[in-house]
């Protein structure tokens, strides 16, 4: 069965200069897409990426990166937006370039779709309330 | 056929009143008629939650032993500095105010985490505020220093008195240059990349009382879960805009100075927020109850969202060079439908004003009213209406 697993990749100063990601998709038969990286010389790196393939195939694939000591973080739980603070008023639903975040046509509160957010950060910085958190 | 506002307390005393909120009456009219819904209701609830820059509260602390005359010497409230130039331990904070070692925009774009919109939520959520004041001592306040804790319970008075609310119609705020503008208005991205609009619509107060026929100086209101009152018109009022053949403003328009007990309020309607690199804010909750006082009424809160209308705004040019441009209007229609055509460009609509506290405002001022908790009013003043001659005034550079 295909599989797409959206990981957050933090990548320990040693590995940085390497090519991980593309030794990856050689080595294994996946298909990936970065949304979002920050990599820079003699830092630590991170990086967001969908992988896609099939599931032990993908699975293989991330417990190399583990091995590598890549710190691996499925990206769902990293999203919260905090429905305590939230005052639904939608300021972040004009920002999201994959529309992940949408009115409830019946109660008008705003809701949050994880499968299409892609992490780009702009509803945490625009969210007038900080109601949206993004932990790496 | 004509309603007096005695009549309609006298049927809400009885229990017999017809309230329903403004989303309600405009089905209402829809299905019935204006002439119709006039006899068959006799009161419309709007409601309208949004960051409303142009609010404060004033305190009154009590005197300490021995006195202090806070008044004319420094005072910071958790940090952030509240205006002393009052009588002796009387303060203003406003919902803007920052910390003086907050870097502002120093790394642009700035965080504004803290300041006087949160002290003030702060305060209403029961919260204990440090209070650090100087003064410079004289006979009959010897004190010259005063370092404690306070909550609300603790003081005299505390009230939120907002010089400008409540904004009848505003703009719709784009970005045509290349770069992320940070605004008021919202983060706005580059080239068209979103629009951001603030107004509940059909739910606000003054787009569904255009021409101030029934609110007015004196009206009783809902103010962030307590009650309180319009005291005056708001500044930056401005009634003599452009207006549909309804007599809905085409323009951001009449706005409202409103002022209540901060000590009956909710942390629920009243929140302390902030925009990155623009700074702090309060979003505030209003609701307005409307008397339907004749079939005029009935008229404007049947105005549907495609027949009310608001201005496009580029924040990259005419809006800091104060230039009055606009580059088209697109109804609240549109507005709500998440997305507006701007040229050939299909650009998202997000929005600073929640419909969704808007219409539980409306809904919760219903109730009170049902309950008799709350009776309507008769203005004490009308406010300027468009015949006043009104001309909003930009301030010149002279050199002299």
């Amino acid at each position: 069965m295909k599989i797409s697993e959206r990981v957050v990749l933090k990548f320990p100063k040693e590995l940085v200069d390497k090519p991980t990601i593309s030794t990856l998709v050689r080595k294994y038969d996946i298909e990936f897409n970065i949304l979002q990286a920050q990599v820079l010389p003699q830092k630590e790196g991170v990086m967001v990426v969908i992988f896609t393939g099939e599931e032990d195939i993908v699975k293989q694939a991330l417990k190399d990166l583990k091995n590598q000591n890549v710190v691996l973080q499925r990206l769902k739980q990293d999203i919260t937006k905090d429905e305590k603070i939230c005052t639904h008023c939608g300021v972040c639903i004009g920002l999201c370039p994959t529309n992940a975040f949408y009115y409830d046509k019946e109660t008008k509160k705003v809701a949050f779709d994880y499968e299409k957010c892609i992490t780009c950060m702009l509803c945490v910085k625009g969210c007038m309330v900080r109601a949206i958190k993004i932990k790496f | 056929m004509k309603k007096t506002i005695e009549e309609i307390n006298e049927k809400i005393k009885k229990g017999q009143a017809v309230i329903v909120t403004a989303e309600e009456m405009l089905e209402i009219v829809r299905k019935k008629g204006e002439t119709k819904a006039a006899k068959e209701v006799d009161v419309v609830t709007t409601g309208t939650f949004g960051p409303m820059c142009s609010s404060s509260v004033y305190l009154n602390f009590g005197h300490p032993a021995p006195r202090i005359k806070i008044g004319g010497g420094t005072c910071f409230l958790n940090g952030v500095p509240a205006y002393t130039g009052l009588a002796a331990v009387d303060v203003y904070l406003g919902a803007t105010a920052i910390p003086p070692n907050d870097p502002g925009n120093r790394y642009y774009p700035g965080e504004f985490s803290y300041g006087g919109g949160y002290v003030i939520e702060e305060l209403v959520n029961g919260r204990s505020v440090l209070l650090e004041a100087t003064s410079y001592g004289t006979d009959c306040y010897p004190r010259k220093e005063i370092r404690t804790y306070f909550t609300l319970k603790d003081i005299n008075e505390a009230v939120l008195f907002n010089p400008r609310n409540c904004y009848q119609n505003y703009n719709v705020a784009v970005n045509t240059s290349d770069r992320m503008l940070y605004t008021y208005m919202g983060i706005l991205k580059p080239n068209l990349g979103n629009a951001n609009f603030c107004s509940a619509g059909i739910l606000s107060p003054l787009l569904r009382d255009p021409e101030y026929y029934t609110i007015g100086i004196g009206t009783r209101i809902f103010l962030c879960g307590g009650i309180g009152y319009v005291v005056w018109h708001g500044t930056q009022h401005n009634p003599c805009v452009e207006r549909t053949q309804d007599g809905i403003p085409r323009r951001p328009a009449g706005t409202l100075a409103v002022i209540g007990d901060l000590k009956q309020m909710s942390g629920e309607f009243l929140r302390g927020a902030s925009f990155v690199g623009y700074g702090v804010t309060l979003v505030v909750g209003i609701g307005i109850p409307i008397p339907v006082i004749d079939e005029q009424v009935a008229h404007w809160c049947g105005v549907p969202p495609e027949k009310m209308f608001a201005p496009v705004v580029d924040y990259s040019q005419s809006y800091p060079e104060r230039k009055p441009d606009v580059i088209c209007e697109v109804s609240y229609a549109e507005l709500f439908s998440g997305s507006i055509k701007i040229g050939r460009q299909q650009v998202p609509v997000g929005s600073l004003s929640s419909y969704f506290m808007a219409r539980k405002i409306a809904q919760v001022l219903k109730t009170w009213i049902l309950s008799g908790k709350f009776t309507i009013t008769n203005p004490v003043a009308k406010l300027p209406g468009k015949e006043s001659g009104i001309k909003i005034k930009g301030l010149e550079i002279k050199e002299k």
